[in-house]
């Protein structure tokens, strides 16, 4: 009885989000103001976070009738590939983007997320409502090439009520970086498949406590004497507040670094 | 104030030149105080020399000058300060000391090789070897003796062990030059790779202990923390420099000094122009002394003695990791801290201290921040006894707008300043107990240094006012500056004499109105002007000296511009309340 409330409610949200949207493709100027409010900056910031290099193919999975991610997407400079299981959200989609003249960066699809073969995708993005999430994020990341990026939304606060939850380990154990940002009531949590072989993250994506193996350093002339170099091995001990430095322990020493500089030290996990 | 670089000139041209030259904050400053009997600044964080120090080698009758270089990690110059050590060692010294760190091994063994190469006449000292047994990180150093055909020692910078035998060895090394067989190494991963393989063979499986969490730099409690430590640390300089002027040094001077000599000038001088010189409103004996004495020195003593205490036992790299975040929003690095909270003593090694900051842009940031906002020591105290006893809200509201003003002034200079993104490493080094003997050595030696440099010039300063008081040059000045100091502040025309003062020495820009009787909100506006106003003429000295000519004028155009704003402003805004 309650899950079936929880449902409905879960439905509920959907449509009037969906209606929303509807109401943003009938109505440009509000949609743009929608648009900038939820997405624009949010994706840009992403997109940067992935490092995703320009006219890379991306895909972005639970469009939705007025596919704002795709079109930020597009505007940051990716090609993009965009699917909505739900038929009608895909034919508004389609029409908003010939619209607005985008229909050569964004070619949308109606299709299923798991069947989806993603192996030429540098980026995936995964839309908070996508339903069954867990398992559409598991197929995704198994199926996607190695280094490329899946970026999905974690509900946070009341909305967890509503949205599916999915933590890292329920997709596969092999996830090695997560980095998070909190966005409206989203959680944003990034990963990048790895081959066992060649698992390389940077500094900031370890978890305080944890260690790593250097395997690259930029080239920055105080780096080498304080310790960071190839084949050292480095402890996190916390990150600072204020998006301060990445406090780490190499060898006898402890050291500060400038999170710009952590984010070129790659490592692998030990 | 106290602004002297401790040094002393070589006897002669045919005395020999050696240099102390190693990593940072390991303890070449000690061993160059032991080594000559000098008292070098010692403080627990990289980058506390920033300039080189000559002084004579002690217990011998030879001639020999040694140079204490900052310290540098490489000899690749990645700052101001390590380019100045590095100009030194390739300014052909008769002699190298190669001061390096016990504790890591393979780091200085790289910078050895970088010094080998240069083929100079070369001893190489371990230090912190205490720490190295304690950590059973000790090795054989004579390993690193044979493979390199050089002499290595052992000390203990600190306590002094191992001095005298590094005595007798450098004597030696002088008389019997040796060259090493070291063959260059040309790429800098070869060089590691040596090091790296080195330092495993002569540590034959000793690893570095595991450090321990260090609460002060996690973000919760260590915030927390620093809040707590910067308000205690506040309250103890005030409240105990308050305590001592009113306590000790007030009836103390009053009862030993100042009261007998007024007795004996009225005496033997007849009530007059010289006789008011001397002790009159602001006579030269009186004045000169009860002001430096009694208004100063006690938060001199206050302050350099918390001051010694955060940077003995390594608490300011810590706080400057902890607002890392909140400075690099200013263009900073968090290590910016150091020179600022130094610049609370003195401006001038504050603004020396600036070579160690990484790049040009931070470095002129921060000294601008610091002639403008930062008042030093002198100028507080003056603060203090100007406001404190009027009103305790009117002292506070002075400092809040300082602070606000540096952060809006580091804020607009980082956006429209050219210069390097800012990249923060730090080394954080580890936590030790103050050492109180060290800790009294240094206060008293900033008292000398007060005695001296800052006390005499004071005396000066007030003597000068007397001679234009009593002259009636004064009155001149005072209609002269009417419109700007009557009109536009709203001041006795006699607080035109703190203006000209002040360009001499900040606290005298403060001082003289404590006997004028002004109301709070006068008090207000000149502690205001007082503090943005000109920083000392010494101190633009410095400012062209370590820059350009251009960043001092600008520097004094802008603290003079906005001293009258503000105070302006003040003013303006009170008559239109009252």
């Amino acid at each position: 009885m309650k899950l079936n409330l929880k449902k409905k409610i879960q439905q509920l949200l959907l449509k009037s989000v969906q209606f929303l949207e509807l109401k943003c493709n009938q109505y440009p100027t509000f949609g743009r103001v929608y648009y900038s409010l939820f997405y624009k900056n949010m994706i840009k910031e992403e997109a940067l976070k992935a490092g995703l290099k320009q006219g890379s193919s991306v895909l972005h999975v639970g469009s939705g009738p007025m596919p704002f991610t795709a079109i930020a997407l597009a505007e940051a400079g990716y090609k993009v590939w965009a699917v909505d299981s739900d038929i009608d959200s895909y034919l508004l989609g389609s029409t908003v983007v010939d619209k607005m003249g985008l229909k050569d960066q964004i070619k949308i699809l109606n299709h299923q997320g798991e069947d989806l073969d993603c192996q030429e995708f540098d980026g995936i993005w995964v839309s908070l409502h996508v339903c069954p999430k867990a398992a559409v994020l598991k197929s995704l990341y198994q199926k996607m090439k190695t280094g490329a990026k899946l970026v999905y939304r974690n509900p946070v606060g009341f909305l967890k009520l509503f949205y599916p939850e999915v933590k890292i380990s329920n997709i596969n154990n092999e996830v090695l970086t997560k980095s998070k940002a909190r966005f409206f009531g989203k959680e944003i949590v990034m990963l990048v498949r790895t081959d066992q072989a060649s698992a390389c993250i940077n500094l900031c994506n370890l978890q305080p406590g944890l260690s790593g193996v250097i395997q690259e350093v930029p080239t920055e002339p105080l780096l080498s004497p304080l310790g960071f170099r190839p084949g050292k091995k480095v402890l996190v001990e916390g990150f600072e507040a204020f998006g301060g430095p990445v406090i780490a322990r190499i060898e006898g020493r402890k050291v500060a670094l400038g999170r710009n500089l952590a984010l070129g030290i790659k490592v692998n996990r030990c | 104030m106290d602004c002297h670089q401790n040094k002393q000139q070589g006897r002669g041209k045919n005395s020999k030149k050696v240099l102390l030259i190693g990593p940072p904050n390991i303890g070449k400053s000690a061993l160059f105080n032991q080594l000559t009997g000098l008292d070098v600044r010692v403080a627990n964080y990289t980058g506390t020399t920033v300039e080189f120090t000559v002084g004579m080698l002690r217990d011998s009758t030879a001639n020999v000058t040694l140079i204490d270089a900052p310290g540098t990690y490489t000899l690749d110059a990645t700052n101001q300060a390590e380019k100045v050590a590095v100009d030194l060692i390739n300014d052909q010294p008769d002699g190298v000391i190669c001061v390096l760190d016990a504790l890591n091994l393979e780091s200085s063994l790289y910078i050895l090789y970088q010094v080998l190469a240069l083929d100079l006449p070369l001893l190489v000292v371990f230090n912190r070897w205490d720490l190295a047994q304690k950590k059973g990180l000790d090795f054989d150093v004579s390993l690193i003796a044979n493979y390199y055909d050089v002499q290595v020692l052992k000390t203990v910078a600190t306590t002094g062990v191992g001095v005298k035998d590094l005595t007798d060895a450098l004597l030696q090394m002088l008389l019997q030059p040796q060259k090493s067989n070291f063959q260059k190494i040309d790429s800098t991963e070869k060089r590691w790779e040596l090091a790296e393989t080195t330092a495993q063979r002569v540590l034959a499986g000793k690893n570095p202990q595991h450090l321990q969490k260090d609460i002060f730099v996690q973000p919760f409690p260590g915030l927390a923390i620093a809040f707590f430590v910067l308000i205690l640390t506040l309250l103890a300089v005030v409240g105990v420099g308050m305590g001592m002027r009113r306590f000790l040094l007030l009836p103390l001077i009053n009862w030993a000094i100042l009261n007998p000599l007024q007795n004996i000038v009225q005496l033997i001088l007849p009530a007059g122009v010289v006789q008011n010189i001397l002790i009159g409103e602001y006579g030269a004996l009186i004045k000169g002394i009860e002001w430096p004495f009694t208004l100063v020195l006690p938060y001199v003593l206050s302050f350099y003695t918390a001051l010694s205490i955060l940077e003995d036992t390594g608490y300011l790299p810590r706080l400057g990791v902890l607002l890392d975040g909140l400075f690099n929003k200013l263009g900073l690095n968090g290590s910016a801290i150091i020179p600022i909270l130094l610049g609370y003593g003195c401006g001038i090694p504050a603004v020396m201290s600036t070579r160690a900051l990484p790049s040009l842009k931070e470095r002129i940031i921060v000294s601008v921040m610091i002639s403008l906002s930062v008042p030093c020591i002198s100028q507080t105290g003056a603060f203090i006894s100007l406001l404190a006893e009027s009103s305790l809200v009117t002292l506070f509201a002075v400092f809040m707008l300082s602070i606000i003003v540096m952060i809006i002034t580091g804020h607009v200079m980082g956006k429209y300043l050219k210069g390097p993104t800012v990249m923060t490493i730090m080394e954080i080094p580890e936590l030790l107990p103050p050492r109180w003997n060290l800790l009294f050595k240094r206060v008293w030696l900033r008292f000398k240094g007060f005695v001296l440099g800052g006390a005499l010039p004071m005396m000066g300063a007030v003597a000068l006012a007397a001679v234009l008081y009593e002259t009636g040059i004064m009155n001149l000045i005072g209609q002269l500056l009417r419109p700007l100091v009557v009109n536009w502040l709203l001041l006795p025309e006699e607080a035109s004499i703190p203006l000209i003062l002040g360009v001499l020495r900040r606290e005298m820009a403060v001082l003289p109105l404590l006997e004028m009787g002004l109301t709070s909100f006068q008090l207000f506006v000149g502690a205001v002007v007082g503090l943005f106003y000109v920083p000392c003429i010494a101190m633009i000295a410095t400012l062209a000296r370590e820059f350009r000519l251009k960043v001092a004028v600008f520097i004094l155009l802008l603290t003079t511009t906005l001293a009258f704003v503000f105070g302006g402003l003040i003013a303006q805004f009170s008559r239109l309340w009252s």
